[in-house]
């Protein structure tokens, strides 16, 4: 596959991606790799090709990654992205891997596999981004399609750190939960071409409208928006005692190291010998651990993630309601209309 | 539709080719051609990106087979030439190792047929689908997409090659090889039908909202935006449904009762709920609502004091 070279020197303190530009064949393609996979209970992951240009990262084709016995042997998956490459290549197609879309539920992405796949992409390609696609969410009648980017600080002390980045560091680089992820703006843009074929299939197979997202019923998605965040807070609670336990140990330690250090000058003092000097107590004792910090603030992205899908979702449902609500109160009006004009009707009748 | 004997193009094929024939042979032939739109996509993607100076372009169909009826959900091209003067060459080792990596990736897909952006059926297609037959099984399907804009429309339209029984042409009785093509064979269309996935008619009536657009661009929408349109989509019909009732009322149109029964069955499906017991409904789906949106922006809210508080210790 088209690797290219690493050159991140020209891109690091700029912000190479601004817009996403998806073309329809992508948006089909990535659906339909999904949707397959999901009649298969499986969650669906695959690599897009396109072309950075201007800040803007052109995504004109998508194929789905390895699925099988092989799956786990790098060997394996890197013949086969070659391969492939060098076939879109033969039929003029993109075939620069500028990241990868994978499906997942209710923003439930921010984890550990991701953030570390992700990070390996854009330190290939610098441009890269994750498209995640929500399957349930676009049953529903709303595509839901994200595209993701990790910030150029948090690149750049992954970089620097590894991916078990210590809070000395996250400090530094003030790296907050929204930052840790950036939301690239997404656009379809067809070609006129495109653009004809639809109109012929719009012609020939119709959208039949029938939209079910005036649906009221909010009682299951809240339940499983809300399970899902209780999940997360509670996987936040683990590493928060995590890390006081951290803590307290440290605390322990230095406790330990200054008590010693003073035994030891009270007897130097008696000796009439200098105390000890900063070079020399690092020589006594092995520096303190550091606590990795990746986790909980991956965690603390995800929750705040599920907090903005809950809060979307409320804010749609509540229209909703209010829409429905509007509605009843003229349904009744109009039907005491209705039943008074038929009244007087049958008067007239009779 | 094409009937043909002669046997002066050549089909590089592979000789691992040939021994594919002998794969399952589907006992019915294809009745029904189901056609995804990403295939449609495919093929008009494909026919962009086109050599220069191609007349057409053909590939492979993937998808798979149900009884008589094939559903296409995937496709590639395949490079390939053919003019006047040169001869047909179809890059046959292409065909076959994108059909093994596109398995690879989607397994459950098999070759069901090939494409052609051209409303025609020349000579050539008979080759290369006598190529495709031996590559999978003889009830492939030929899809042609009308690329070339020379009508208002973009036909599409699918066709399954059956022989017409005459016996192959004499020759040389020292020649090993089996014979192959039979005198004539016939190109006899199915019909196709746009087949969608719940979730593949939302991406498509999402993207062909943009046709209209005088810059081509689709935002996606977010989840407030789409309730806005629905309930616009709803006012709008309501009002074609209004004002076609006022034409009938004021005798400016006959009444259709065809409309009319369909009006009863739409004025029937909405439920008559008690005002009190609608009331209960959405003041407790409300509550529902609102207590999960202030569980959540506290969570938010704790969020925000942790990272102060341990994130970013000062």
């Amino acid at each position: 596959m088209a690797w290219r070279a690493p050159e991140h020197s020209v891109w690091e303190d700029e912000k190479p991606v601004q817009t996403v530009q998806l073309s329809s064949l992508v948006v089909m393609q990535i659906i339909k790799q999904c949707e397959e996979q999901r009649t298969l209970g499986e969650h669906a992951q695959g690599f897009i090709c396109g072309l950075l240009e201007d800040g803007r990262l052109e995504v004109t084709h998508a194929y789905p990654s390895l699925r099988g016995v092989d799956v786990n042997d790098p060997e394996t998956e890197v013949f086969y992205n070659e391969e492939m490459g060098r076939r879109l290549r033969q039929q003029n197609v993109d075939n620069l891997i500028v990241g990868w879309y994978k499906s997942a539920v209710f923003g439930s992405f921010l984890n550990r596999e991701v953030f570390e796949s992700q990070y390996e992409y854009q330190l290939t390609a610098e441009e890269s981004v994750v498209l995640i696609y929500d399957p349930v969410r676009t049953a529903q009648g709303l595509l839901t399609l994200k595209a993701y980017r990790l910030g150029p600080e948090v690149m750049k002390i992954v970089k620097k750190d590894g991916l078990e980045f210590s809070m000395e560091s996250v400090r530094r680089a003030k790296i907050s939960v929204e930052s840790l992820f950036e939301e690239v703006p997404i656009r379809i843009k067809n070609s006129h071409f495109f653009n004809a074929m639809l109109c012929e299939l719009d012609l020939i197979a119709p959208s039949p409208n029938k939209r079910p997202f005036l649906d009221l019923s909010t009682n299951n998605m809240l339940e499983k928006n809300v399970g899902l965040l209780l999940e997360g807070v509670e996987h936040l609670l683990a590493e928060n005692s995590k890390l006081s336990n951290h803590q307290k140990r440290i605390q322990r330690l230095e406790q330990d190291r200054r008590r010693i250090i003073q035994r030891k000058n009270q007897q130097k003092q008696m000796k009439n010998e200098p105390p000890l000097t900063e070079d020399e107590i690092n020589q006594l004792f092995r520096p303190l651990p550091e606590s990795p910090r990746a986790d909980l603030v991956l965690t603390s992205a995800q929750v705040s993630q599920y907090c903005d899908k809950i809060g979307q979702f409320s804010a749609q449902s509540l229209s909703k309601l209010q829409m429905a609500e509007a509605l009843q109160g003229k349904l009744k009006d109009s039907s005491a209309a209705f039943l008074s004009a038929i009244h007087k009707e049958s008067q007239v009748h009779d | 539709m094409a009937a043909t004997t002669s046997s002066s193009a050549k089909v590089n094929s592979a000789p691992t080719i040939a021994t594919a024939a002998s794969n399952v042979a589907q006992s019915t032939s294809p009745m029904l051609v189901r056609l995804h739109p990403v295939a449609i996509a495919g093929i008009c993607d494909a026919y962009e990106r086109r050599k220069e100076k191609a007349t057409r372009v053909v590939g492979t169909l993937m998808g798979k087979v149900e009884g008589d009826v094939v559903e296409v959900t995937n496709c590639f091209a395949v490079p390939h030439e053919e003019g006047a003067q040169t001869p047909l060459r179809l890059d046959t080792d292409f065909a076959q190792s994108m059909m093994e990596l596109t398995k690879r990736g989607s397994p459950q897909e098999e070759v069901v047929g090939w494409f052609s952006t051209r409303p025609n059926v020349p000579e050539t297609s008979f080759y290369i689908h006598d190529f495709y037959v031996r590559f999978s099984n003889p009830n492939i399907i030929h899809l042609t997409v009308d690329c070339t804009a020379e009508v208002d429309r973009m036909p599409i339209k699918a066709y399954v090659c059956s022989p017409l029984g005459v016996p192959p042409a004499p020759r040389d009785p020292k020649d090993p090889s089996p014979p192959r093509f039979d005198q004539a064979s016939l190109f006899a269309q199915v019909p196709v039908e746009i087949f969608c996935w719940d979730a593949e008619r939302v991406g498509l009536d999402l993207i062909t909202a943009g046709r209209l657009a005088p810059d081509r661009v689709v935002n996606i929408p977010t989840d407030a935006d789409q309730v806005l349109q629905t309930a616009k989509l709803i006012d709008d019909m309501l009002e074609s449904v209004l004002s076609y009732v006022d034409k009938v009322l004021k005798d400016q149109i006959p009444a259709d009762p065809e409309v009319g029964r369909a009006l009863m069955d739409v004025m029937g499906s909405i439920p008559k709920i008690d005002e009190e017991a609608f009331e209960k409904l959405a003041n407790s789906s409300r509550k529902d609502v609102l207590m999960v949106m202030y569980l959540s922006e506290l969570a938010k809210a704790q969020l925000a004091l942790q990272e102060k508080v341990n994130i970013l210790p000062n």
